[in-house]
């Protein structure tokens, strides 16, 4: 839970200043963040975990598993999230920005006031997948033996020899999911304009 | 008065707009004619300064607003403009659309701004749509709440471009008749259509561009 929470409050930020670069920076910081993107996504997290935990201390950084977790997960995160955030602003019409131009309408405050309220009511959808598809990913820290919900679920299992834990915590993950689901509906609606 | 002054503009290596002058006063209306890639909607823009020209003077009284490739943005705002497809901003309520540049840039107070908003879109008769958001209004309303966002700026010089694109003949005789009210408070306006029926009704001069292209 914490994990989550941090890994989504460092993302959407950074995947939205990576997005802003990406679209108005200059060409070749766009080609570093193009390959930064395909990285990110063309390789599985899982990878990105035992690479950041147990392959940097090779090269002389070494991380705690947690803030190894942490780094890994909002590199990826940031990747996805600045696609979803470039896909709504690219989609933002070239006649608003013009509008904007002939009421002299600032760059800065009509991006506030105008186009990124557009962007998030068309990206809010892609975003809340990728909030959902989070809760599930954490639980891929088991792996740098981080304790989590999963993990106590399969000790569980192999001590009880019983099928409960699986399905406890696949009720657990349903409850949290769930919740967020319900909360991210409500922001969706608030946006809807 | 507007003065352009042998306006140029060059487009893929050809001439678009060439050697164009015109005058325009307030309280005036003028329709600019010419068929498609005519170069109209260019030559607004240009007044817009959403485009550059490449040669001639573009003056406003005595401010200039184009001189020798060099633009000057604070001239600029004397001269407003509505798109063809209004480019409200949809999540913004028609108050707030006419709000937000006088807002912004603190030329009015919001106590101000609110008072002109409301004369305004009375004029306009949308009086009743002023919380409504723009995905609400009809076409001939969105024109209309686009035409009240320009004038909140008060430009000496309005531009339109196809106004008359979306809208019935007898809307369009309306939408007429409210432009001749416009001009009334001292504004002029410049629009371009391939209406010859509602220019030749509503406007006081007819341009056509082609005859300045040889």
């Amino acid at each position: 839970m914490k994990l989550f929470g941090l890994v989504l409050a460092l993302s959407l930020p950074l995947g939205l200043i990576v997005a802003v670069v990406k679209v108005y920076g200059p060409t070749v910081v766009q080609w570093f963040i193009t390959l930064y993107i395909y990285v990110m996504r063309g390789t599985p997290l899982l990878l990105q975990l035992m690479f950041v935990f147990f392959g940097l201390p090779y090269i002389g950084i070494t991380l705690d598993r947690f803030p190894a977790a942490v780094f890994a997960f909002v590199l990826n995160y940031a990747a996805y999230f600045a696609e979803i955030f470039r896909g709504g602003m690219v989609g933002v019409p070239a006649g608003q920005f013009e509008a904007m131009k002939v009421l002299r309408i600032d760059h800065f405050k009509g991006y506030r006031k105008v186009i990124f309220p557009q962007v998030l009511k068309t990206t809010l959808p892609s975003i809340g997948n990728e909030v959902l598809a989070l809760v599930k990913d954490t639980s891929l820290v088991y792996i740098l033996g981080l304790g989590e919900v999963l993990r106590a679920g399969q000790i569980a299992a192999n001590r009880y020899a019983s099928l409960i834990p699986f399905i406890f915590v696949g009720v657990l993950y349903l409850i949290v999911t769930g919740v967020l689901s319900y909360m991210l509906n409500k922001i969706e609606k608030r946006y809807q304009r | 008065m507007l003065v352009i002054d042998r306006l140029g503009k060059q487009m893929n290596g050809t001439d678009l707009i060439k050697d164009f002058s015109l005058k325009v006063k307030r309280k005036e209306i003028v329709s600019i004619v010419g068929e498609s890639g005519s170069g109209k909607t260019t030559f607004i823009r240009l007044l817009n300064q959403l485009e550059k020209p490449d040669e001639g003077q573009i003056k406003l009284d005595n401010d200039h607003l184009f001189t020798d490739q060099r633009s000057n943005k604070s001239a600029s705002t004397k001269i407003g403009m509505v798109f063809q497809d209004f480019q409200l901003f949809p999540n913004l309520t028609v108050k707030e659309n006419c709000m937000l540049s006088p807002l912004l840039n603190k030329t009015l107070s919001k106590k101000e701004a609110e008072l002109k908003v409301n004369d305004l879109l009375g004029k306009l008769d949308i009086s009743d749509k002023r919380d409504a958001y723009p995905d609400e209004l009809s076409g001939g309303q969105k024109q209309r709440v686009a035409i009240a966002r320009s004038l909140m700026l008060e430009p000496q010089i309005l531009c339109l471009d196809e106004p008359t694109s979306a809208l019935d003949y007898e809307t369009a005789d309306r939408f007429g008749e409210l432009l001749k009210s416009i001009i009334k408070n001292n504004v002029g306006i410049i629009m371009i259509t391939h209406d010859l029926r509602f220019a030749e009704k509503f406007s006081d001069r007819i341009i056509s561009l082609q005859q300045f292209l040889n």
